[in-house]
């Protein structure tokens, strides 16, 4: 039973801290149940158990792990069973053969981690993992200790890097032959039918959703709505994404000149996030006819694109076809709402009057904005968050908003993406989070097109600068919301400021590491080697790959060198300076013949040979002050050596 | 130098002038639990060397003298009939003590021979049926005529492996010779004293054992062995009892000089003795072979 292994199961701890919300509560459970009975053998029992026990654990784990993964979900469903196999193994693993076909199985289990995440944090973990995981493997198959392996292992990783590096910017990205379905990654802060009053907590995480770089802030500004989702169709409860949102459309009048770019976070959504009516010059990426972007496949990747506002004609009217589709209600729904927005309707003389009553009453009866409301069950729920619940987010008061516009014949859409961000000055980004999700209102007036309208601005105006969680008055809300996180300790000192820079880092990973795709491959060695770049990449290819071949036929080559002791380094400089360098001498013969042919060194020849006799014949350490003597005495008699020849 | 072992040498260079050297040898096998074969022409001083090691020991001892019609018998002793008492009764040969000086070894039959060096090999003599333990300590000292003087049954090699050391005394240099003609030697060779007492010496014996053998040196006598077996130039070469002996009698020669490691230059003492007769090497080409060995074995460092 080997105690490395316990490094293993470690390592497997925490793949399955890192995996739990994809492996499901019970599964992981049983995982750890594995990881302890492992640390347990190790401890007490110090001898596998049998096959037998072995396998109906194995069908056990196979059970659960269907029952908690479930079928669909190919990716999260393989990669548990290949973490429950090795742990397994680890556990059955009697010779340390068995133990190195696990390291070497685990160089791509451990990389597994990739398809669910990629963020600076997870990279860490993995090199981390696969350093302990070599360092393991050295030590089991050359005998070592750990720590010395280790070290071995870390050395041979920092030789191979700047290799690596070196093929990461001019091997060409050849298109992969084959994909794994993208693993079910981010739970986005977005869906695709909102219902507000079926939420008792909005669900928060901190989780990055985007980040955006806008290199002409003069072109835009705060606050900036990231449209996203548009919802058209209202059953009383839930709105409805409409339907038309991949359909690429056609933009005619493009202003290039203001471009922004987004990082978008992996997402099982191909919904993509822009300022106003946009459309973009990038790869897979089209606009559709409500102005919002959209990929043209799930992106199990960071992916960046580049964003321009479109100024889209002013529509003057809306087809009959349209104006049924943004005034659809259901019928008998919610009456009391109705019945006050007819009240406004009746009082204002135009659209922008209905508003400022719609306003005024919302203020004037203290609606709160929580992030914990409670569930409103009845089929007439605005009219019972209108009148009685009189608190919500975002999703209610927008829902609400968009009805009452409707029940008057006003047409409106409710929109759904995230509001601001938090900006970084040093490297002029916005980081966006699932947790900045927002919902909105739109509605149409003839000849002046779609206008939005914020009724959360009204109850809770703090919202619109800065992300959620610069939120003074909900602070207390939002931090019990996102439970245990950097941004919930945001209060304690240096938090924040460590939050902050891990997340300057992750943009930098992000930007520079994982977008590192074809397009900026190409502009990037268009920049270093000019118009000849295709060929002189070539070039350093080829150049790079026989060095690197050379270095290592030159390493295989090489003997194996075995660092001597520090007296036998000195006894054999010593020897190679003196008259007797080729003379076949015992050591203290050869001292001997050294004080004959220089009696004046007698002392410092005799201490060095007490020096010498104790480190190699009496098991003692070489003391590290004699060296300097010793290499005087070396100096001394190498002069007088050429003196006599 | 030792404290128990330089009144051992003290007293025998007392008998034997100017052969420090020799005498040493014989003693470091002797603290090895090794036999002992002293090999030189008639007159040379091996029987006063094997006796006065006997008695400086302070070791009880029998002589027998091999000649070609000697008895295994006449060595192990055997069993009588006691007409009295009507059974046999064993009586115990000279091979019975501590040490047994065997003069002019290879002067008896291969069978004398054989069953003396059993003795050698097991420390024990089975007579009818009934093994008879020899006392600890137990030496063998023998010694023999070279072996191209007349009426010589040569030992085997099998038989040769099982002796530690051979020595052998060669001639005195002019200093000892006078001194031996003015009749030293003979007064002083009775006053040999025992110096050392059994326990002294079973000490000793143990003390040998704790004698650190370093890596160098043991590459050293592994490099050594080696070059008998891979250069091609030996019949013979050493066998691994050869290795253990030259380990042992390494540590033995650094306990003798007084320290408790041992060095590079006390293989170079031992070997000469131990290797020699294990490689056939006639008395007389053997300091030349063995010198030619230590030259082209590098000394590891």
């Amino acid at each position: 039973m080997n105690t490395k292994l316990l490094l293993i199961t470690f390592i497997y701890l925490i793949m399955t801290m890192m995996l739990f919300t994809e492996l499901g509560t019970p599964f992981a459970i049983l995982l750890c149940v594995l990881n302890i009975w492992h640390v347990a053998q190790w401890k007490y029992i110090r001898f596998p158990p049998s096959n037998l026990i072995l396998n109906i654990v194995a069908v056990i784990g196979m059970t659960v792990c269907g029952l908690s993964i479930g079928f669909s979900n190919s990716v999260s469903l393989f990669v548990s069973l290949m973490v429950l196999a090795c742990q397994l193994k680890v556990i059955q693993a009697k010779s340390d053969k068995q133990n190195k076909q696990i390291m070497v199985l685990n160089f791509f289990t451990i990389p597994c981690l990739f398809l669910f995440s990629q963020n600076l944090f997870t990279t860490l973990v993995v090199v981390t993992a696969l350093i302990i995981n070599l360092g393991v493997l050295a030590a089991i198959s050359h005998k070592q200790l750990l720590l010395p392996a280790t070290k071995t292992a870390v050395k041979n990783i920092f030789f191979i890097i700047p290799v690596s590096m070196l093929l990461v910017v001019f091997l060409p990205k050849i298109p992969s032959f084959w994909q794994l379905p993208g693993a079910q990654v981010a739970k986005t802060g977005l869906s695709e039918n909102v219902d507000p009053f079926n939420i008792s907590e909005l669900s928060q995480s901190d989780d990055l959703a985007f980040r955006a770089i806008i290199e002409e802030p003069t072109s835009y500004s705060p606050p900036f709505y990231w449209r996203a989702l548009i919802h058209d169709k209202f059953d009383g409860t839930s709105w409805h994404m409409a339907r038309e949102q991949n359909i690429p459309v056609h933009v005619a009048n493009r202003d290039i000149s203001s471009v922004y770019k987004v990082i978008a976070e992996p997402s099982n959504l191909p919904w993509l996030f822009s300022l106003g009516n946009a459309f973009s010059d990038s790869d897979e990426v089209s606009t559709n006819q409500f102005g919002t972007l959209f990929s043209s496949k799930i992106r199990s990747r960071n992916f960046e694109y580049n964003a321009h506002t479109a100024t889209a004609p002013t529509k003057e009217f809306l087809t009959r076809w349209e104006y049924q589709r943004y005034t659809q209600l259901p019928k008998k729904l919610n009456p009391k709402s109705a019945e006050l927005a007819r009240q406004w309707d009746n009082d204002a003389g135009s659209t922008d009057d209905f508003i400022v009553l719609m306003r005024a009453y919302f203020i004037a009866q203290n609606f709160e904005y929580t992030l914990t409301p409670e569930v409103i069950e009845s089929t007439n729920s605005i009219d019972e968050f209108m009148f009685e619940k009189k608190s919500g987010f975002c999703g209610h008061y927008a829902s609400s908003v968009a009805m009452m516009m409707r029940s008057v014949g006003i047409p409106s859409r409710l929109v759904s993406g995230y509001l601001g961000g938090e900006y970084n000055e040093a490297n002029n980004y916005f980081s966006i989070y699932q947790y900045d999700a927002h919902a909105w209102v739109e509605f149409f007036i003839p000849n002046a097109g779609w206008q939005r309208l914020d009724p959360t601005a009204w109850i809770s105006p703090e919202r619109l600068i800065g992300s959620l969680s610069q939120h003074t008055t909900l602070a207390e809300q939002f931090k019990s919301n996102i439970g245990i996180s950097l941004v919930a300790l945001s209060g304690v000192p240096g938090m924040e400021w460590l939050r902050l820079t891990l997340e300057e880092y992750d943009y930098k990973w992000t930007r520079w590491v994982l977008n590192f795709d074809k397009n900026k491959q190409q502009s990037f060695l268009q920049d270093l080697l000019g118009n000849n770049a295709q060929v002189l990449s070539g070039v350093i290819m080829v150049l790079t790959l026989v060095v690197v071949f050379l270095v290592v036929f030159l390493f295989m080559q090489r003997q194996v060198y075995i660092k001597r002791p520090l007296s036998v380094e000195l006894y054999e400089k010593l020897k190679s300076v003196s008259p007797y360098k080729n003379n076949n001498l015992t050591p203290l013969q050869f001292i001997s013949k050294v004080k004959e042919q220089f009696p004046e060194h007698t002392h410092e020849l005799d201490e060095f040979y007490s020096h010498f006799s104790a480190a190699r014949y009496q098991g003692k350490t070489f003391a590290n002050r004699q060296r300097k003597s010793t290499m005087k005495l070396i100096k001394s008699i190498k002069i007088k050596t050429k003196r006599k020849l | 130098m030792n404290q128990f072992v330089s009144p051992v040498l003290d007293a025998l260079s007392n008998i034997i002038f100017g052969k420090e050297q020799q005498i040493k040898l014989a003693v470091c096998s002797l603290l090895c639990k090794g036999h002992l074969l002293i090999e030189d022409l008639p007159g040379m001083g091996k029987t006063t060397l094997s006796h006065g090691l006997a008695d400086s020991l302070g070791l009880s001892y029998q002589r027998v003298q091999f000649t070609s019609d000697l008895l295994p018998a006449d060595i192990t002793g055997s069993a009588i009939f006691n007409s009295t008492e009507h059974n046999f009764t064993f009586h115990p040969g000279p091979i019975f003590s501590q040490v047994l000086l065997a003069d002019e070894i290879n002067r008896a039959s291969p069978k004398t021979q054989s069953a003396l060096l059993e003795a050698m090999e097991e420390r024990q003599v089975t007579i009818d049926g009934t093994s008879h333990m020899l006392p600890n300590p137990f030496f063998v000292i023998a010694t023999q005529n070279p072996l191209h003087q007349s009426g010589t049954h040569p030992l085997p090699e099998s038989q040769l492996d099982r002796f530690f050391m051979r020595i052998s005394i060669g001639y005195p240099d002019e200093a000892a010779e006078r001194k031996l003609i003015m009749g030293f030697s003979s007064q002083q060779s009775e006053d040999v004293k025992s110096t050392l007492t059994d326990e002294e010496l079973l000490e000793l014996q143990h003390a040998v054992t704790h004698v650190k053998l370093p890596p160098p040196v043991i590459d050293y006598i592994i490099s050594l062995v080696q070059f008998t077996r891979n250069s091609g130039l030996f019949h013979d070469p050493l066998s691994p009892r050869a290795s253990i002996a030259l380990g042992s009698a390494t540590k033995a020669w650094a306990l003798m000089s007084g320290r408790n490691y041992a060095t590079p230059e006390d293989v170079q003492a031992i070997f000469p003795s131990v290797a020699g007769h294990r490689l056939n090497l006639s008395v007389k080409e053997q300091d030349k072979v063995i010198s030619d060995i230590l030259d082209q074995v590098l000394v590891p460092v």
